[in-house]
């Protein structure tokens, strides 16, 4: 595993190197321009960690109540040489520090280096016995105080990635581009283990009464420790008609981390909360090795480009073959049980990729593309026996092989200067090869080896003056495919030619299901005067499914209205605004159950101005407002019992969840001298969300051993930052 | 892989490439005339603008782009307003979104990356080179992490509203723009992505979730977006639905209860009326009405829904994502 990009020493070493760059003095040479700025300063943020939950997710400022600020710049250029350097530092001291390097004699060659950090703090606070937390050895401990008596543990993810990218122009129309990157990751997320006896899967394990618990949910963050190195190599010709480019792209992605292999105790949790012994056979089960991503590469060759064969027609393709591996060795990532003779899986997934492309105007009014791709999936990976069901079953693992092909058709007719028409067919044909008839399918009703799908589409464009442009674009697409196939009861499918011998409640995939889909799409932009300009768009959408049963996702839909405007006060203020309305919605069913229809509304309004008060001074601000709200309606099935109809009525349904933000940016800069000025940011950031989660109405979702995670449901947080900023040449 | 040894290699390659010579400046009588008004008070400081690097041979000269514009330079006798010069780049100059355009490519058409511009989206949509780039400035915003995403915003409205939402990438943090994942000038992948493929454009920071794997999940390995919305969501991770909505979309329910309900509402842990008990009891299964719409629902027992590589034949078998 390479460690250089997360060591501490290295980070020091990078922040020394930028100050060095920026403070050093430049070798006087004619003609040279040179300017450095450093920026310092310090920010302010008010509340705690868990006010800053949603504010502080990516920003770094999660933690701390205050920040150093500091940012370098440097930037050399000869005119006559046609030489540039600059180097780039962004809050260096801070948690999301980023560095830029480049060194380039513009139309020859040119140099990139970079390191860039990201963090993710989990919004969610977990209270927890848990030891070891972040480890692949967690110590499962049960609260006997109850929930809330753990101590806190607040997963983060880190990214350090370092890159260097070189291109080099060999001679006209020839240029080489390279790039090297390797990103660390290290970290935890949430994650976790559960199970539930008795099953078929594990004979045996006792159910649940009222003196043991035959199941358990457990949280155990799933520890992080990976690189993944990514090289991209491309040689690009280009001379006369032909342009043509070869390239190379390899992706090699590691993990320290093979299994989570977690302590569990004797006792958890029962059904209503009070700790119980473990039945017979759960304990052993909730401790056995949990897989965590293995190790694995990829490997892309392709030859793209485009030939005129006329000054009006160009054709495009490209010719690609990958190959993505993974054999990692199972005993050495904690792995057991595995088939006989068999010590790593031996991935290999084969992927030919041909598409080619014309794009032509044989008259002057008409413009003609066509496009077609070819994808060819070949799933090479050994089938072996796997999986065990009780005692007697065994099926393999499945070949993924697939090939799809698609094709578009588009011509564009400019009727006049003002009116422009578009005609699109497209099609769409996905064939997921036979079902292994070694394998074994469960939870699923009905599998589909083939589909398809045709797409029309028309628009129209009218540039009605050129101070009001508009256009209409319809669509619409039906899909439809093979006969469905149902899983055997043991290995294997097998394909209806009538839909009636599939069970009264089975369910239709969306990915596979019969569909319609329509689209509405309505834009304009006005000037009506030079200094304002409104945009308006309309977004219209349904899916309809065409389920034998009716049980799965019946249906979905959105809709979209927006407005923006923009108002050049004069030329030194600016005002902008939007607001924008939006709905989801999803219809899905289930049988001797409930009829959900889910519902997303969503309101955003921005506002925003800036300007120049004065010559030395300029100020802005932003106000986003946002209220979106889930709606999960629920009504009854015509097969539901008394049991569903009753805790309907006895809860009332499932309550909305709302997040609602309000956020106000402010900034100023302040020319202090002609080389110094002052910049000041300031925000006020505030969100509500009753995400239900990890608990409703004052009552927490307890995991097994009493782990509970919260959020704060109202947040607030001012954060202003400071800093001083000297420039010099 | 040693990053050391790699940079000292690419350290030296440089030094190798660096000894070609020199290219000679461009001339620039095509701009002489143009500058004796369109001066630095005129136009905002551009001096770093690759467009403005004399030195490289391909670098243009005003008239490179805007014509000759003779009657521009010399404004006709008789003539009350001094025509424009025969290629303006703005809304109002004249000229259509697909001849700007063939302005830009008349040089930038030799990159591979623009090799698919000419029957990509944008330019189907009357989106020119101008529409998101500025040349005469020093600070493209569509050049910059921090500024690009609010450019793209301008026409993706859904996309701005959804990057507002809390479970997303950090665009507004700035660590990441629009072209992290999508080329904007054409590609043959979906949607514009970088890639081939969604799927690989994903990979290219989340290669854990690649495979192949022992068990596999179908939907995962054809599309990311069956299941998450990347630009933003009100669930966690990104999903376009909450488990236990998302996964009964294709997958057979086993809840017991039926209706969804929480902890905490009538009749849940207690008894609502008198003819029905409590849904949940001492001997109560795992798979109940709280477990499956609370906590990590499907997740709490299903937990590598990416995906396992867990091989054993050993009960219970982790097929089903088990483990």
């Amino acid at each position: 595993m390479n460690k250089i990009v997360s060591h501490a020493g290295l980070r020091r070493t990078i922040i020394a190197a930028a100050l060095v760059a920026a403070f050093a003095s430049a070798r006087a040479q004619q003609d040279a321009v040179v300017e450095r700025s450093v920026g310092v300063g310090a920010a302010l943020v008010s509340g705690d960690s868990a006010d800053r939950s949603i504010y502080g997710q990516y920003n770094g400022y999660r933690q701390d109540r205050s920040y150093g600020l500091l940012d370098v710049d440097y930037y050399r250029r000869d005119d006559d040489a046609g030489r540039m350097t600059s180097f780039r530092g962004r809050n260096l001291l801070g948690e999301t520090r980023e560095l830029g390097f480049i060194w380039k004699r513009q139309g020859q060659w040119k140099f990139r280096a970079g390191y860039d950090e990201i963090v993710r703090y989990e919004p969610y606070q977990i209270n927890s016995g848990l030891l070891g937390a972040g480890s692949t050895a967690p110590q499962v401990v049960h609260l006997g105080a109850g929930v809330g008596t753990g101590s806190t543990i607040e997963p983060v993810t880190r990214r350090r990635a370092l890159s260097v990218a070189v291109t080099h122009h060999i001679r006209e129309g020839l240029q080489f581009d390279a790039s090297l990157s390797s990103e660390n990751k290290d970290g935890s997320r949430l994650f976790g283990r559960g199970f539930n006896c008795p099953t078929p899967l594990l004979p045996g394990c006792a159910t649940t009464t009222g003196i043991s618990a035959g199941w358990a949910t457990l949280m155990l963050p799933e520890p992080i420790d990976t690189n993944h190195t990514q090289l991209d190599a491309r040689l690009s010709h280009a001379s006369g008609k032909l342009r043509l480019s070869g390239g190379y792209y390899g992706s090699f992605f590691e993990n320290a981390h093979g299994s989570i292999n977690p302590g569990i105790p004797g006792s958890l949790n029962g059904p209503l909360g009070n700790p119980l012994p473990l039945a017979a056979g759960l304990q052993a089960a909730l401790a056995q090795a949990v897989a965590l991503a293995p190790g694995n590469e990829a490997h892309q060759i392709d030859i793209a480009g485009n030939y005129l064969f006329t000054p009006t027609t160009r054709g495009m393709f490209k010719l690609g073959y990958s190959r993505a591996l993974q054999n990692q060795d199972f005993p050495g990532a904690g792995l057991s049980g595995t088939p006989p003779g068999v010590s790593n899986l031996g991935g290999s997934l084969d992927t030919t990729l041909v598409q080619l492309g014309v794009h032509s105007r044989p008259v002057a009014r008409l413009t003609l593309v066509a496009d077609l791709r070819f994808e060819d999936r070949d799933d090479n990976t050994p089938i072996r026996y796997y999986n065990l069901v009780g005692s007697d079953i065994v099926y393999t693992n499945r070949n993924y092989s697939r090939s799809r092909l698609r094709g578009k058709l588009q011509g564009s007719y400019q009727f006049s200067s003002e009116y422009r028409g578009t005609i699109a067919v497209g099609h769409d044909a996905l064939d997921r090869g036979a079902f292994t008839p070694t394998s074994w399918v469960r939870g699923i009703s009905a599998l589909r080896e083939k589909t398809d799908e045709t797409t029309f589409k028309a628009e129209l464009r009218r540039r009605m003056t050129e101070n009001f442009s508009g256009a209409v674009t319809l669509s619409t697409a039906r899909r439809g495919g093979s006969n469905w196939s149902m899983p055997n009861a043991g290995p294997g499918v097998t394909e209806l030619a009538d839909i009636s011998g599939f069970a009264y409640d089975a369910v239709f995939m969306p990915s596979l299901a019969d569909r319609k889909r329509d689209k509405l799409r309505l834009s304009a932009n006005w000037q009506p005067t030079e200094a304002l300009s409104l945009q308006f768009s309309v977004d219209e959408g349904r899916d309809r499914y065409e389920l034998p049963t009716g049980y799965g996702l019946n249906g979905s839909a959105m809709s979209s209205y927006t407005l923006d405007a923009d108002y050049a006060l004069d030329d030194d203020w600016r005002l902008n605004a939007y607001m924008s309305f939006g709905d989801q919605q999803l219809q899905q069913a289930r049988a001797a159950g409930t009829i959900l229809s889910f519902d997303n509304r969503n309101a955003t309004l921005g506002f925003g101005v800036n300007g120049k008060p004065s010559s030395k001074l300029e100020v802005g601000a932003v106000l986003s407002v946002m209220h979106d709200r889930n709606r999960y309606s629920q009504g009854l099935d015509t097969y539901a019992g008394a049991n569903s109809a009753g805790l309907l009525a006895a809860t009332g349904g499932l309550p909305d969840i709302a997040f609602r933000l309000a956020e106000l940016r402010l900034y100023a800069g302040y020319k202090l001298s002609a080389n110094s000025s002052l910049r000041a940011d300031m925000v006020h950031h505030r969100a509500r969300f009753n995400d239900w989660a990890y608990g409703y109405a004052g009552f927490p979702y307890a995991f097994s051993d009493n782990t509970t995670l919260s959020q704060q449901n109202q947040q607030q947080v001012s954060f202003i930052g400071v800093r001083y900023i000297y420039r010099w040449k | 892989m040693r990053i050391k040894s790699l940079l000292a290699i690419g350290g030296l390659c440089l030094v190798a490439l660096c000894a070609a010579p020199m290219a000679n400046a461009a001339s620039d009588d095509g701009s002489k005339r143009c500058v004796r008004c369109h001066d630095d008070d005129d136009l905002p400081d551009w001096s770093k603008s690759v467009h403005a690097v004399k030195a490289d041979a391909r670098t243009p000269s005003c008239i490179a782009c805007h014509g000759p514009s003779p009657t521009h330079i010399d404004k006709p006798a008789g003539v009350s307003e001094r025509p424009k010069p025969d290629r303006v780049f703005s809304k109002h100059g004249g000229l259509m979104p697909a001849e700007r355009s063939e302005v830009c490519l008349s040089c930038h058409d030799k990159d591979a990356k623009r090799a698919l511009w000419a029957s990509s989206a944008h330019p189907s949509a009357d989106v020119a080179c101008t529409t998101c780039h500025k040349v005469h400035t020093n600070h493209d915003r569509a050049l910059s992490k921090t500024t690009e995403a609010a450019l793209c915003f301008s026409c993706h409205k859904e996309q701005r509203v959804q990057a507002m939402k809390p479970s997303r990438h950090p665009i507004v943090e700035g660590k990441m723009s629009c072209s992290s994942c999508h080329n904007v000038h054409g590609s043959f992948g979906d949607k514009l992505v970088k890639r081939d493929s969604t799927n690989d454009t994903c990979f290219s920071c989340h290669a854990e979730k690649r495979g192949p794997f022992v068990h596999q999940h179908e939907p995962v390995s054809d599309n990311c977006a069956n299941c998450h919305n990347p630009h933003g969501s009100t669930i966690a991770g990104m999903l376009t639905a909450r488990p236990p909505m998302l996964c009964q979309q294709c997958h057979t329910p086993h809840v017991a209860g039926e209706v969804g309900a929480l902890g905490g509402q009538p009749g849940v842990y207690s008894r609502a009326n008198p003819d029905q008990g409590p849904q949940i009891g001492a001997g109560t299964s795992g798979k109940n009405v709280v477990t499956m719409w609370q906590g990590r629902s499907c997740l709490a027992c299903h937990t590598q829904v990416h995906g396992s590589n867990n091989p054993s034949a050993t009960n219970p078998t982790p097929q089903l994502m088990f483990r």
